[in-house]
């Protein structure tokens, strides 16, 4: 069983102020994590998204996500920006939490999947969110998300999946 | 009221259950009835009925791409029941979205 949540996907307090930055850097990171095989594919998926109609929501908040042949495997990456960012220069919302995905082609893992989802429904609530704003360590944050993963994988193995 | 919709986005996996999430909400916390079918990464799931579309006082599609069985809700868009935004859009505005629900 691989995990979708790991310490070395969670970047804190960062300091890059452009989306196309920030989506570049987590983008190498996964790649060097062997999650992508193509930084500047998956990019274009990611990017060409945005142009469409940014992954803003609101909330401080915005989910970059591309499905690319360059995505091996499924996974979410969280940034925390050290200041609010305007996402989209088309619109002057801020955010200071991203959580970028990748999806292959072919998504083959329902638990996968359901974990994704399942982080996007409690970001909704507001208490959450106060929670990853107001982490004070990656480890924190780490166990923030773990909980849900985890709590996917129990469901998963009670319905037999 | 009975609200119904759709929330179905271009990788399936994020936006399609934030929306969902936002809207059952939304809608809890105002006594409406609601039902989202979502066609996501986890394929058609809490699918609508041809009942419970035919009882909708309104419908919600939330949706940034084409979706399954969009001639279900072709009466109620005669009606000028049916509302459809992309799903960033509902999670952003969720509350100016149920109330223009409310208006229909």
């Amino acid at each position: 069983m691989t995990f979708l949540i790991k310490k070395e996907l969670i970047f804190l307090d960062d300091e890059l102020t452009s989306r196309d930055e920030i989506v570049r850097k987590m983008s190498e990171n996964v790649r060097k994590l062997g999650m992508i095989t193509d930084v500047n594919a998956y990019m274009e998926a990611v990017l060409k998204r945005e142009e469409k109609i940014p992954t803003t929501v609101g909330l401080n908040v915005s989910i970059p996500h591309g499905k690319s042949e360059a995505v091996q495997h499924p996974f979410v990456t969280f940034m925390r920006t050290k200041n609010p960012i305007v996402w989209d220069e088309r619109s002057d919302e801020k955010v200071k939490l991203i959580f970028m995905i990748g999806v292959p082609i072919e998504q083959k893992d329902k638990l996968h999947i359901k974990i994704l989802a399942q982080i996007s429904k409690n970001l909704i609530d507001e208490t959450f969110r106060n929670r990853l704003l107001e982490a004070s360590s990656t480890e924190e944050v780490y166990r923030l998300l773990k909980q849900i993963e985890d709590h996917i994988y129990a469901e998963g193995k009670e319905n037999g999946e | 009221m009975k609200i119904v919709g759709v929330t179905a986005c271009t990788t399936g996996v994020a936006h399609t259950y934030m929306a969902q999430e936002a809207l059952e909400k939304e809608c809890r916390k105002r006594g409406h009835e609601i039902k989202i079918e979502t066609q996501g990464g986890m394929g058609i799931e809490n699918e609508l009925t041809e009942e419970e579309i035919a009882e909708a006082d309104a419908v919600i599609l939330a949706v940034a791409i084409g979706i399954e069985g969009d001639e279900r809700f072709d009466e109620k868009r005669d009606q000028g029941k049916v509302l459809t935004f992309d799903p960033s859009v509902v999670i952003k505005n969720v509350s100016e979205v149920v109330d223009q629900l409310e208006k229909l």
